[in-house]
C-alpha cells in the first residue's frame, strides 16, 4: 500500500480505476497518471484491467432467435393481465407525521367545544352528585372526548393516504 | 410500433402493467438481446439461455406491479435474471458439479489471430473459474457497462463490496493470463 506517491493515495486511485467504464478513461485525471507512474501496485491493477477489457469485448454473443422472442411474447403477455397491482402503503413515518399534525391542529378547537359541553354537563352532574365527584367525572369526559375527537380528525389524512395512489409504485390507472 | 419505440422503459412498463400488448412487445424486443448476452456469459449452454430468457420475462411481467418506477427498468430486469441464473447455477452444481462449456465459449470468440483467440479463451476460462459473486460484478460492470451503483443494486450488496469483488476478480484473471499462470 502506497499512500505518499502523487496526490492520490492507493485507495482513491483504485476507486477511480475501477469506477471508470474504461480503464483508459481514468488516465484523463492527471492525479491518477501521476500516481500510477509512482505506484507499482496500482499500475498492476490498471494493467490487469487493461488486459481484460479487450478480451471481454472480443467475446461476442448470439442474438436471441426470433422464435424465442415469439415464445417469450406468447408466454409472457398473458401474465401481464394476471399481475394485480397491490398498492404499497405510504411510508409509516409520513403517515404518522400527518396524524400528529392533524391532531395538533384540531386539538384547541376540540378542547374548546368539549369544555363548553363539559360545562353544561357539570351543571347537570352537580345537581345529582357531590361537587368533587361531579367535577372529576366532567373533567374525565372532557379529556377522553377531546382525545377521541382529535384522533378521529387525525385519522382522516391517514385514510386519505391509504386511498390515494401509492408512493413509488406503478401508477397503474394513470396515464404515463 | 411507431410512438412506442421512443418511449422510456419506465413508461412502457406502466403501459404494460395496464395490459398494453404493444408495450410488452417493445420492451421484450428492446432488452432481449442485452439480456440474452448476459445469460450466455453466465450460462454458456444455449438451451439454458433460451429457458432463462423466457423465465426472466415471465417473472418480470408477472411481478410488474412490484416494479418501483423510481428505479431503472433494466436494473430490475437484470436483478430478476441474475436471481434465476444463481438458482440454475446452484442446481447445476448439485447435479453435475462445476461445468465449463468450452465449446460454447469458443463459438463466441470473434476475429483475431490464433494466438489472440488462445489468450481470449484463457481469459474466458479464467472468468468462468471465478467465484460467482466476482464473475457477476465483472460481467455487469465491464461487459454490460452498468454503473457501479446499479451493479450494487443488481447483485444486492454495498458499493464497497462491488469494488472489492471487482478488484479481486481483475487480479485473479490477470494471474491466469500471465505466461504459465493458472497451470498446476
Amino acid at each position: 500500500m502506497n499512500t505518499g506517491q502523487g496526490r492520490l493515495d492507493c485507495s482513491a486511485c483504485e476507486q477511480r480505476i475501477l469506477g471508470a467504464a474504461d480503464p483508459g478513461d481514468a488516465l484523463r485525471d492527471p492525479s491518477v497518471s501521476d500516481h500510477l507512474a509512482a505506484c507499482t501496485e496500482c499500475k498492476e491493477l490498471f494493467d490487469s484491467l487493461g488486459a481484460i477489457k479487450p478480451v471481454l469485448d472480443r467475446y461476442r454473443v448470439r442474438e436471441p432467435a426470433e422464435d424465442i422472442i415469439e415464445a417469450v411474447l406468447r408466454r409472457a403477455a398473458p401474465r401481464v393481465h394476471s399481475a394485480k397491482p397491490t398498492p404499497e402503503r405510504a411510508p409509516i413515518h409520513a403517515g404518522m407525521f400527518r396524524v400528529v399534525l392533524a391532531g395538533l391542529v384540531s386539538l384547541p378547537l376540540v378542547i374548546l367545544i368539549n369544555t363548553l359541553m363539559g360545562w353544561a354537563l357539570y351543571e347537570v352532574a352537580v345537581s345529582l352528585l357531590p361537587r368533587t365527584i361531579a367535577l372529576y367525572c366532567v373533567g374525565l369526559f372532557v379529556v377522553w372526548a377531546s382525545m377521541a375527537v382529535s384522533l378521529g380528525y387525525a385519522s382522516l389524512p391517514l385514510l386519505d393516504s391509504v386511498v390515494r395512489k401509492p408512493a413509488g409504485r406503478l401508477p397503474v390507472m394513470a396515464e404515463p | 410500433m411507431g410512438p412506442y419505440t421512443d418511449q422510456s422503459d419506465e413508461t412502457l412498463a406502466v403501459r404494460a402493467a395496464r395490459g398494453d400488448q404493444e408495450a410488452v412487445s417493445v420492451l421484450v424486443r428492446r432488452h432481449s438481446p442485452r439480456l440474452y448476452g448476459f445469460l450466455q456469459r453466465y450460462h454458456p449452454d444455449r438451451d439454458d439461455c433460451d429457458d432463462l430468457l423466457q423465465d426472466t420475462w415471465i417473472r418480470a411481467f408477472s411481478n410488474l406491479d412490484r416494479f418501483d418506477t423510481r428505479k431503472r427498468f433494466t436494473t430490475w430486469l437484470f436483478q430478476i435474471a441474475l436471481n434465476l441464473c444463481r438458482d440454475l447455477a446452484r442446481r447445476d452444481r448439485v447435479r453435475f458439479g462445476y461445468r465449463k462449456d468450452v465449446q460454447e465459449m469458443q463459438k463466441g470468440m470473434a476475429g483475431g489471430s490464433a494466438e489472440e483467440k488462445v489468450d481470449a479463451m484463457k481469459a474466458m476460462q479464467a472468468i468462468e473459474a471465478l467465484p460467482p459473486q466476482q464473475k457477476e460484478v465483472l460481467l455487469l460492470r465491464y461487459y454490460h457497462g452498468f454503473p457501479e451503483a446499479e451493479v450494487s443494486e443488481i447483485v444486492g450488496c454495498p458499493r464497497g463490496t462491488v469494488k472489492s469483488r471487482l478488484h479481486q476478480a481483475v487480479k485473479a484473471v490477470r494471474v491466469k493470463l500471465e505466461p504459465g499462470g493458472g497451470e498446476p
